[in-house]
């Protein structure tokens, strides 16, 4: 069972993390869409990385809110990109990214409706029982709902419940979606299945005018969502960690910096306060 | 299907939207904020391919690149779940809209694929070897090569100059291009027609490189002994370059 806090595993930054002797990640996070059907050098960056760290993957493309049917040759595959990495958790966005037969590449909302939770709930289990393995599916940060009949809670917990997968919590998209959409971020948490949750990601964003904020990952954690994630974590039994960073990916040592902050809030909430001492001594 | 066809339709609208930018009005959505799909969409759309095509957007007047790729994201369906294939569909898409003459730039499509067959080379799965050894005939022993390569025909230099350089070039120009089995770097080298088709003849057909030479010359017309004391060079190159493994132990 991997623990503690990890790192997304990304390309301007894999060198780095493969010669990590000191303060390393606990485990390293990748999208399979983003290394499958690859050799050359980079298969052999992921391999020296999967040798050293434990793995997790969060898929891109599966597009499980999409209208159509799922795309089961795509599904082999991943299928057997995860025989050969065998990651501790597979994740996707609760989203859609292809729509008529045609791939987007980015993370459209799903309309909040009892159809589309029967829908997803559906595909959810199929790719279950696919892939042989739990899917943990994660709230998206979202600019507007779309032809929604509930709340974002409402939706993601009938879909947890009706699928039987796990949730992947993202701290920062429910930071993001209160702003933009002037809700409360504890009691949108609050009303989340946190049983369910098995992961948790945290990212940077950026806020692009008074009353929007753009989910970049190309931003260190901001203090409000540090917080907004200790008190989350209070809430839920351990899981892992992951800091995000996809853009304006600074130097390893502010990564790393990040990375301990969130472990000591981690060592804080779920070890407790003479762990922590017990570390710093 | 659970999906009624409603939701189906929103979803479409959106994506439709996200594909063509042309305003759309979407149920219980902020018209205000729509626009942040289009952009992040577009945007990756836009960026995956200026990477994958560096030369070809510098080379093209920014209206045209941009009218190739709007047309592409707006019209084309992009089929591969995976974003780093996804620019061999743009360079299918361009070849087929016919741009090159569109835009008066005849080497276009040459330009597109000799930059998308590098990024394949570079990425593409790892093919079988067969054994080899280090040490043999250069000449008589069948030769074994680095299986990640292509052998390119082009009408333009598309490998050797830029831009509009290129539109009284017309001729004819062969490039290998391969990566090197250590390191899986690219590396492409302009070749003459004839060692085109005797690295032809050695790949497809097994052959050494002196059955191949002497089967090339005929072709061409050439003295073969004089072939052979040019092709030992290019040989020896290609072995130094890292295209030519060792040799054959069947």
């Amino acid at each position: 069972m991997i623990s503690g806090v990890g790192l997304g595993f990304r390309r301007d930054i894999a060198k780095q993390i493969i010669a990590l002797e000191e303060d390393k990640p606990k485990f390293i996070e990748f999208a399979p869409e983003n290394w499958m059907q690859m050799g050359g050098y980079w298969r052999k960056k992921l391999r020296e990385a999967a040798e050293k760290y434990p793995i997790m993957c969060h898929g891109l493309s599966l597009s499980i809110g999409s209208p159509e049917d799922l795309d089961f040759e795509f599904l082999k595959e991943l299928k057997k990109f995860f025989d050969e990495f065998k990651p501790e958790v597979y994740s996707e966005h609760l989203s859609y990214s292809k729509c008529d037969n045609a791939h987007l590449y980015d993370l459209l909302p799903i309309p909040f409706r009892q159809d589309a939770i029967d829908h997803v709930s559906e595909r959810i289990r199929i790719v279950q029982d696919y892939l042989e393995r739990p899917l943990a599916i994660e709230n998206v940060s979202y600019y507007t709902a779309v032809a929604a009949e509930m709340d974002e809670a409402s939706f993601i917990s009938q879909i947890v419940e009706k699928s039987g997968c796990n949730l992947l919590l993202d701290v920062n998209n429910v930071y993001v979606n209160a702003f933009n959409h002037k809700y409360n971020a504890k009691e949108f948490i609050e009303n989340l299945p946190l049983d369910r949750v098995k992961y948790i990601h945290m990212a940077g964003h950026e806020q692009v005018s008074p009353d929007t904020i753009i989910d970049t990952h190309g931003q260190p954690i901001i203090d409000p969502v540090f917080d907004l994630f200790e008190w989350t974590i209070e809430r839920i039994s351990p899981v892992p960690i992951l800091l995000e960073r996809d853009f304006n990916i600074p130097q390893m040592k502010e990564l790393q910096a990040e990375i301990a902050k969130l472990q000591s809030i981690v060592d804080k909430v779920w070890i407790g306060e003479y762990a922590t001492e017990k570390r710093n001594s | 299907m659970l999906l009624k066809k409603e939701t189906h339709n929103i979803q479409s609208k959106l994506a439709d939207y996200c594909k063509t930018g042309l305003e759309v009005t979407i149920e219980g959505a902020k018209q205000d904020r729509l626009h942040h799909y289009r952009r992040l969409t577009y945007n990756v759309i836009k960026g995956a391919l200026a990477t994958a095509y560096p030369i070809a957007e510098k080379t093209l007047s920014e209206k045209e690149w941009l009218t190739m790729v709007d047309d592409y994201f707006a019209n084309h369906k992009m089929q591969t779940p995976l974003v780093w294939k996804m620019p061999f569909e743009f360079y299918e898409y361009c070849v087929a809209q016919k741009y090159g003459e569109k835009f008066n730039r005849p080497y276009l499509d040459e330009l597109l694929y000799f930059e998308w067959i590098e990024i394949e080379l570079h990425t593409m799965e790892d093919m079988a070897i067969p054994i080899y050894i280090g040490d043999g005939d250069i000449l008589h022993d069948k030769l074994v090569v680095t299986p990640e390569h292509e052998l390119l025909a082009f009408e333009y230099p598309v490998h050797k100059f830029k831009g509009d350089e290129l539109l009284d070039k017309k001729g004819n120009y062969f490039v290998l291009i391969f990566r090197k089995h250590d390191t899986g770097a690219v590396r492409f080298l302009n070749i003459s027609a004839f060692f085109a088709l005797t690295l032809q003849i050695i790949v497809d057909e097994n052959s050494t490189l002196e059955s191949a030479i002497r089967t090339s010359s005929e072709t061409f017309g050439i003295d073969e002994n004089q072939a052979i004391q040019h092709g030992l060079v290019f040989a020896n190159d290609l072995v130094a370059q890292g295209f030519i493994l060792g040799f054959s132990t069947i």
